[in-house]
């Protein structure tokens, strides 16, 4: 018997063709997104593991300064680094601490222009100047060499490596500017003299070497080393010597290199954890719709063999046998789309890593890397999922008892949907009690939780009650059903005959849409609230500000001052993190003109008058700290600087601003020259001058910055916004994966209930249904299920994304929830071409049906 | 009352064209040995205004041929008319027309759409040429079978009697040219059966409607006016004026000796 049972289930699998395909597509699309997520992180960091197991290498002890940011990764520095005084000292206890070689490094992040002039773009990757050190006198002799050329050696002349040489079109003799993005410098030129090579290239990466002289002229002080690496003499442990270091420095960070190489790839691993996290999500809707999709179907099969099973049972198949033999079924299938899925997903990670370095996004070049984790990840889930989808219909298929082998007509599980309804609304309750009562409290990241706890009980909720909800939401959509008539009614009736499987079949809709309309609330709500804020509250009529997330020189101010027809001119600088009264006083910045007179702001209390030795602080700083007008405030940077700044107003927080507006004299006092950049310039043209050509010029003069952006107010708003459309990108590929997914799901549903439903249709045909008719009855049918779906998923996500953003909204002040209608209108208007598209084989079957088939007695 | 007041005789229809004609209709399954011959060279008229019975044994091609007749399926050789239109040149398209517009329907089981009602049921193929009902017609034929108080229920909540005459409604309410039933009565009991067929009859009399059906009870081919006998893919016999117990016994006869006993 078990043998029988088994080429029973072969048999039928092998019967169904079209129907195991796309059961196994279910399958495949969530775990190909398991094993695309865990091949491209996997390759990415065995790469990045590959090129930082070169760095530092013979390094036995590394010295950099405590607080100094996220560092390395183009970042702003906190402080200058590491003094001289520390230098000496280690020079004079040389034998005493057995170090062989000290190596202090000077660094800090640069622009270069390409030949045609305009910024060469690392992409996600550093792009850094640094002084050179020739082979024979560096710690590690192989880290970097000249590949062509020769070393620099004038304060103008530089070696750059080779992958950012071919990217810019530079070669030795070439003639190039260069910006030096913090400090108080101006664009340089400098001529490539050497092309280096370096171990830890990587695409996009950009590295200038300065001859150190110079590298120490532009990249500190003149009294500090960005770092220093030392290597100890033969017979002392990198270990012993960090120990040493540490009780003689105890003020600044010691490791060793492989503290620092470790350091290296956690903090790529944490990088790389975004992409990971981003692929999971998609393989997370992948899998949890795909368990709908499997239980769909194997639902159907079951009902659809019924009979057959019942025979089974008669003929004396115990039930355990039936639900092995659905249970079976699932295996196979999980298995097949497991080994498939991981296939696919290796084209996944493939393709996007050739998309993320043909965007120059810092990505190590290197072939796939599959490990086991992959594959095995991919099988098991495969598996499992499956079979736990096919749990439930596997146990009705074993309680079919022998004598519905008798009975005439489906038996379609159509039991009570009460009591799941009902569990599912006191779901739906609490997710709602969760979501206003989170939006509706004073925000941050603990609301922010629980308003995505009440998501998942609201997913709950409609998983539950979907069935209930279909009929009422259907009969709302219906009325798109209207113009076609009694075929439209026929649809729309047929739409909800089993509500079960219609919201089973939404559902892939309805959470897919759901995470797009959450993304897109958010994404709208972010970019609006900011293009409406640039508009009423920047009255100046030029901006300056650096593209990307570069830094530029405080010089900008200086050049824009010295145009041609150029108003007032207030410039914003870069704060460094600071303590004052025990308190930390971070995203301040230093203005450096006249605020009120480009920007509306809203004192609460004293002048709106920056006070070149004092500060604003604004209505929240006040709250949070207790401080008020009048008091001195002493500030310590993290850098070590400090001054006394007393407050002389407090104004409203506003969306660009809620911190210090530090005038320009203290700013001056605490952040020392190596360390200023520009936030960003306002322009005033003058009186009478056109903005247009003041544009033009201000763009001229600023054109050696190489990254900056010279924009007017609306362009601003607009260029800030399209930072957010990063996050649309991912928005639109959950949106085209749900949709894909959409279209299996209605696709088998159809193709299953056309199948079901053969003699009806077939009847029809008899009394006079046009194959046309035919056609057009499942076509609406599908577009009011796709509908039903995207609906739901709309509403819900719209709801929490508003809600998140409401809880937002205390923290970042001035964002405010927007509803992206067009996004709504698109989305709801793509799932009824979905629908559409879904329901066009099926409905080319279902229209193929003989009138005779209503009567025949197959 | 727009009741037709002649009911045609037998004999005044054979001047009047036919309502449906079959002339040499051959129908064969399958090919070589496996060959059935469902159909060998079958010509029948069927009077307008005249309710005909087609019986015989089980497989001798009575369900057959009145799917070649009613444009469901396709002879092999032959022609078919119903009124004056020859089916056999017909698309798909103009054969849906002509069942939606000339053919009334009552199959033995799915017979209504489950998820509509009685009345959208009634007016089904109406709806979907998308005409109006004639609102007194449709009244007359709801009234006379007694369905007056059923129009809006769902056929699960019709008992099996119930959901045959909304059948029978739906084909009598597009005032076909001819209504055609296969085993319309085979599965209800013998009280639901007497309604659905008296109700044929009274369409037949009252309203001079053209009804065939097959069956192979002869209580309901009684109240036929004619009754066709197949055997082996041949009419056999073609009889008018028939009792239930002449049929009886001409059926008995049948499965005992076989169409080739009768031809002796
Ligand atoms: N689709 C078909 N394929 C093959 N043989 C068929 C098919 N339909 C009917 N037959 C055969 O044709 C003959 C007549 O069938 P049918 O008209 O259904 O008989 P009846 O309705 O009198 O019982 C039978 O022998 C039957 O087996
Ligand atoms: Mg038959």
């Amino acid at each position: 018997m078990a043998s029988t049972m088994r080429k029973v289930s072969l048999r039928n699998l092998a019967a169904h063709k079209v129907r195991l395909a796309l059961t196994v597509l279910a399958v495949l699309l969530g775990t190909s997104f398991v094993a695309g997520s865990l091949v491209f992180t996997g390759t990415m960091s065995s790469a990045f593991n590959g090129i930082f197991d070169k760095v530092a290498v013979g390094v036995d002890a590394q010295i950099t300064p405590r607080n100094n940011g996220s560092g390395g990764f183009a970042g702003r520095s906190q402080t200058l680094g590491i003094p001289d005084s520390v230098i000496s000292q280690l020079q004079q206890d040389r034998q005493q601490l057995h170090i062989a070689k000290i190596e202090p490094a000077y660094t800090g992040a640069v622009a270069i222009a390409k030949k045609d002039g305009s910024a060469l773009q690392s992409g996600g990757a550093p792009s850094v100047g640094v002084a050179w050190t020739p082979p024979e006198q560096a710690i590690n002799p192989h880290a970097e060499r000249i590949v062509s050329g020769h070393a620099p050696q004038g304060p103008t002349q530089v070696a750059l490596n080779d992958s950012a040489a071919k990217k810019a079109h530079l070669s030795v003799g070439d003639t190039t500017k260069l910006v030096v993005a913090n400090g108080t410098g101006k664009p340089m030129q400098v001529t490539i003299v050497g092309i280096s090579k370096s171990v830890a290239d990587t695409t996009g990466y950009v590295q200038v070497s300065f001859q150190k002289a110079t590298a120490e002229r532009l990249f500190s002080d003149g009294s500090h080393a960005s770092s220093v690496s030392i290597s100890a003499q033969p017979g002392t442990s990198s270990d012993q010597l960090v120990a040493q270091l540490k009780a003689k420095f105890p003020q600044y960070k010691i490791e060793t290199g492989a503290q620092v190489r470790k350091d290296a790839k956690a903090a790529i691993n944490g990088f790389l954890q975004v992409f990971n996290y981003i692929l999971l999500a998609f393989a997370g809707i992948g899998l949890v719709v795909g368990t709908f999709l499997i239980y769909n179907t194997f639902s159907m099969i079951v009902a659809q063999r019924v009979r057959e099973l019942a025979l089974l049972r008669s003929i004396g198949a115990s039930k355990r046998q039936i639900s092995r033999s659905v249970l079976l079924e699932a295996l196979v299938i999980g298995l097949v789309g497991g080994l498939v899925g991981l296939g696919v997903g290796i084209g996944i990670a493939a393709g996007l890593k050739a998309l993320l370095s043909a965007s120059g996004s810092g990505l190590p070049s290197s072939s796939l890397v599959i490990g086991p984790t992959p594959v095995i990840a991919c099988l098991v889930v495969g598996v499992v999922v499956t079979t736990i989808s096919a749990w439930f219909p596997a146990r009705r298929a074993s309680k079919v008892s022998p004598v519905e082998a008798m009975r005439e007509g489906q038996t379609d599980g159509q039991s009570s949907i009460l009591v799941r309804t009902i569990i599912g609304l006191v779901f739906a309750v609490f997710g709602i009690v969760l979501i206003a009562g989170a939006a509706a409290s004073k925000g941050g990241g603990g609301p922010a939780g629980l308003v995505g706890l009440g998501g998942v009980l609201l997913v709950i909720a409609i998983v539950l009650a979907g069935p209930a909800i279909s009929r009422p939401v259907i009969r709302l959509v219906g009325f798109l059903a209207r113009p076609f008539g009694k075929i439209g009614q026929l649809a729309r009736t047929n739409a909800v005959r089993n509500p079960r499987r219609t919201a089973a079949t939404a559902f892939s809709l309805t959470l897919g849409l759901m995470l797009v309309a959450v993304i897109g609330t958010m994404g709208s709500s972010l970019k609006g609230s900011i293009e409406q804020a640039v508009k009423s509250d920047i009255t100046g009529d030029l901006i300056v500000s650096p593209q990307n997330t570069a830094a530029l020189p405080t010089g900008v101010g200086q050049d824009v001052r010295s145009v041609q027809g150029v108003g007032t001119v207030v410039q914003m600088l870069n704060m460094l993190d600071a303590t004052g009264n025990g308190k930390s006083v971070n995203g301040a910045v230093g203005v450096s003109g006249d605020l009120a007179s480009v920007f509306k702001y809203t004192m609460i209390q004293g002048s709106s008058t920056i006070h070149p030795e004092g500060m604003l602080i604004s209505d929240k700083m006040a709250k949070d700290d207790g401080w008020k007008v009048g008091q001195t405030i002493g500030l310590t940077t993290k850098a070590g600087t400090s001054a006394q700044v007393p407050i002389t107003g407090i104004y409203k927080a506003n969306t660009f601003s809620s911190g210090a507006l530090v005038g320009i004299s203290a700013y001056d006092k605490l952040v020392p020259a190596q360390l200023r950049s520009t936030n960003v310039v306002i322009i005033n043209v003058a009186q009478g001058a056109k903005v247009s050509t003041v544009e033009n010029r201000v763009g001229l003069a600023m054109k050696d910055y190489l990254t900056v952006r010279v924009q007017t107010k609306e362009q601003f708003a607009n260029s800030n916004a399209s930072s957010i459309n990063q996050l649309l990108v991912v928005l639109y590929g959950m949106l085209g994966l749900a949709l894909v997914i959409a279209v299996l799901g209605i696709i088998n549903t159809l193709a299953l209930s056309v199948v079901e439903r053969r003699r009806e249709i077939g009847m029809l045909r008899a009394v006079g249904m046009a194959r046309a008719q035919v056609r057009r009855m499942i076509y609406v049918e599908s577009i009011l299920i796709a509908l039903f779906g995207a609906l739901l998923g709309m509403v819900v996500g719209v709801v929490i994304g508003w809600a998140l953003v409401k809880t937002f909204e205390p923290v970042l002040t001035g964002i405010h929830p927007i509803i992206p209608w067009g996004t709504v209108v698109f989305t709801l208007i793509a799932a009824a071409v979905v629908g559409l598209l879904a329901a066009l084989w099926p409905g080319i079957r279902a229209a193929r049906t003989k009138p005779l088939e209503a009567i025949a007695d197959v | 009352m727009s009741t037709p007041a002649t009911a045609a005789p037998a004999a005044a229809g054979q001047q009047q064209p036919p309502a449906a004609a079959a002339y040499e209709l051959v129908k064969t399954y399958g090919k070589g040995e496996t060959t059935v011959h469902a159909l060998r060279g079958v010509s029948v008229e069927f009077a307008a205004g005249e309710f005909t019975a087609i019986m015989g044994p089980s497989g001798s091609g009575k369900s057959t041929l009145m799917h070649c007749l009613a444009g469901l399926d396709t002879a092999t050789s032959g022609a078919v008319q119903i009124g004056e239109i020859v089916l056999t040149r017909l698309s798909d398209k103009q054969m849906t027309r002509l069942r939606r517009d000339r053919v009334g329907f009552v199959f033995q089981a799915f017979n209504l759409v489950p998820t509509l009602t009685a009345r959208e049921n009634i007016t089904l193929p109406l709806d979907i040429a998308g005409r109006k009902p004639d609102a007194d017609w449709m009244q007359t034929v709801v009234g006379r079978l007694g369905l007056t108080d059923r129009l809006g229920h769902r056929p699960t909540e019709l008992s099996g009697g119930q959901v045959q005459r909304v059948a029978c409604a739906r084909a009598l309410v597009g005032r076909p040219q001819i209504i055609f039933g296969d085993e319309p009565t085979g599965n209800l009991d013998s009280r639901s059966s007497a309604e659905v067929l008296s109700i044929l009859r009274t369409s037949v009399d009252d309203f001079g409607q053209t009804v065939v059906i097959v069956t192979h009870d002869p209580r309901a081919a009684s109240y036929a006016d004619r009754v066709i006998f197949l055997a082996d893919g041949q009419i056999v016999n073609d009889q008018r004026g028939l009792s239930s117990d002449d049929i009886y016994e001409y059926m008995k006869h049948l499965d005992e000796h076989g169409p080739d006993g009768l031809q002796d």
